[in-house]
């Protein structure tokens, strides 16, 4: 034990684990050309591993095993808790050394946190519009959603995960059964008179039958402006037998007429879409400005006037979201991002991150330590002489 | 003073706590109920797909058909092409010194999709009209004649919201086309001349 408590105290590893994230950082940043800043994210700074393309061979590249921003952030942590255990020696002239670890400790696992917690999504707004729920870019739901109730809607979130290979999905609240027939992470949908060569529809119901819909699978795009059209054929079956079988699709959206059907006295509705997030509190946009220099098209500020409408905290309150001003509500932190329709829509970026403040906090610890630490020197130093 | 064993322990505990504990919101079935959700006004009454996979054609050139029954057309010089979806077969934006823009759009889906009424009551939904009757339709929507098709022409204007759409609706070989234009009503109204020139270019494979 004495041993590893050695290798995990060296200072020798922690200049090791800082090279391997100097590599981490070329290599992820190369690889954003081709795989956009969300899967290089996600592949090399949230796993433990990654495989990296070192040697090339014959046409190809030899892919070797390289630490993930996982494992190095795990070793680097323990690392500075072991060597700064190893090292120290209680006195209150090291108390600025206390807190420029505990700092540091705070900053790499504020890292983890936010790798681990905190959801991205956008919400949508065209003035007069309100709107209490905000979408996922990339990821997406399958939802069965029960709307016989006038007042509200009993909405079922299936994960992707769960139809993404061929199966039958059961739930306590599903009173049938949901089966993934073909699921496409990216496609093309057309009108099958103008793409004969597709192969048959799956569907009997809905969108995909009475449209004639053909889907023409392609590969999954990384790049960002461009989301991929998770496409899928779910088949529904009860007691008495197969219900149908429905394409869904997050392109086919509420542009569409809803894909509907009846059982047991109820209306359902299924969709795919793009995984949504709802508050309890509404956003009204109340106006969208885009203001422009003068005489040019070169913006110089987006801002949206919204509304906060809590009916649970008996708030309703004006607010002004402009770039660098977000508005910090529930919990949720809203930048404003984008904008479309001849300006009347507003585009903001919702981020939900719990531990946004860990950051804050774990800079000024550093802060704090490093004066703390310099200011005992100095003061030593003045009375030597 | 700390045991060394203890200390190792203790913080390799904590780093896999961590990762382990925090997991982001998992591959589980949740169940959930929600206020019913007012209509979308300002959705487009015709599909918009986000893909951007198809090469976008240039403006001022007439469109090479990718499919048999695909019209040709000459867009005007102003207008900015923009890339094409798997259901838009034309896209175009028109911008102003002040900023403002506007949506040209080229749509064609099998059948009627409901009826010309209905698609019209969807777009005047769109800039906050109230529907059009069928009576009301017969009177103020126009007959055009696109390449000996017989369509329809409507111009509906929201004066109070300064927004407009001026749209036409060609039934061709099964299909029909939707040809629309969106935007601020002085943008619109702006190009409504360029708009009929662009209709009266189209035309259907032989």
């Amino acid at each position: 034990m004495r041993q590893l408590f050695c290798i995990f105290s060296s200072l020798r590893l922690t200049v090791l684990l800082l090279a391997c994230s100097v590599l981490l950082v070329f290599w992820g940043t190369l690889a954003q050309v081709d795989l956009g800043i969300h899967e290089v994210q996600r592949r090399f700074f949230e796993s433990f591993t990654i495989f990296l393309p070192v040697i090339p061979w014959h046409g190809h590249w030899l892919h070797f095993p390289f630490p993930g921003g996982y494992t190095i952030g795990t070793a680097l942590l323990i690392n500075l808790a072991c060597a700064h255990f190893r090292y120290f020696c209680p006195s209150w002239k090291k108390i600025g050394i206390v807190l420029i670890h505990g700092g540091l400790a705070a900053l790499i696992i504020s890292g983890f946190l936010t790798s681990l917690l905190q959801v991205e999504s956008q919400l949508w707004v065209s003035e007069g519009e309100k709107i209490n729920y905000s979408e996922s870019s990339r990821d997406n739901e399958l939802v069965i959603i029960d709307t016989s109730n006038p007042e509200e809607d009993t909405v079922i979130s299936i994960p992707l995960s769960l139809i993404k290979e061929p199966g039958v999905v059961e739930h306590a609240a599903l009173p049938f059964q949901v089966e993934s027939l073909a699921f496409f992470p990216n496609a093309d949908l057309g009108l099958r008179s103008q793409n004969p060569n597709t192969p048959p529809t799956l569907a009997t119901r809905g969108a995909g039958v009475k449209m004639d819909i053909a889907v023409m699978p392609k590969p999954v795009t990384y790049k960002d402006n461009e989301p991929n059209t998770a496409t899928a054929y779910i088949k529904l079956t009860d007691a008495d037998g197969e219900m149908g079988t429905w394409l869904v699709s997050n392109m086919i959206d509420e542009r569409f007429p809803a894909q509907t059907f009846e059982h047991g006295g109820k209306t359902y509705r299924i969709a795919l879409r793009f995984k949504r997030y709802y508050t309890p509190y509404w956003i009204e946009l109340v106006d969208f400005n885009h203001d422009r220099y003068p005489g040019t098209n070169i913006p110089r500020n987006f801002s949206s006037q919204v509304r906060i409408v809590d009916p649970e905290a008996s708030e309703e309150r004006p607010v002004l979201i402009s770039m660098n001003h977000p508005l910090r509500y529930g919990g949720l932190t809203y930048y404003q991002a984008a904008f479309a329709n001849s300006d009347t829509t507003s585009i903001l970026q919702v981020v939900k991150n719990p531990s946004w403040r860990l950051p804050y906090f774990a800079v000024l610890a550093i802060g704090l330590g490093l004066i703390t630490h310099f200011a005992i020197h100095l003061i030593t130093f003045l009375r030597k002489r | 003073m700390f045991k060394q064993k203890h200390i190792l322990a203790a913080l390799l505990s904590l780093a896999i706590a961590l990762i382990t504990a925090c997991k982001k919101e998992g591959d589980n079935i949740v169940v959930y109920t929600v206020p019913k959700e007012a209509k979308h006004a300002n959705a487009p009454a015709m599909p918009t797909p986000p893909s951007t996979t198809q090469p976008m054609p240039m403006a001022g050139v007439p469109v090479e058909s990718a499919h048999a029954d695909t019209p040709s057309w000459t867009a005007p010089q102003d207008w900015q092409a923009q890339p094409l979806g798997s259901l838009r077969k034309g896209s175009w934006k028109v911008f102003n010194q002040n900023g403002g823009e506007i949506d040209i759009s080229v749509l064609v889906f099998p059948g009627d999709v409901g009826g010309n009424l209905a698609n019209v009551n969807r777009w005047r939904e769109q800039i906050d009209l109230a529907p059009w009757s069928q009576n009301e339709f017969n009177t103020f929507a126009e007959e055009i004649l696109v390449d000996n098709v017989k369509g329809t022409l409507v111009t509906l204007e929201n004066r109070t919201d300064d927004k407009a759409i001026i749209a036409a609706i060609l039934p061709h070989a099964g299909n029909t086309w939707y040809f629309k234009m969106l935007g601020k009503r002085e943008l619109v109204l702006a190009q409504e001349y360029a708009f009929k020139e662009f209709l009266l270019s189209v035309s259907f494979p032989k």
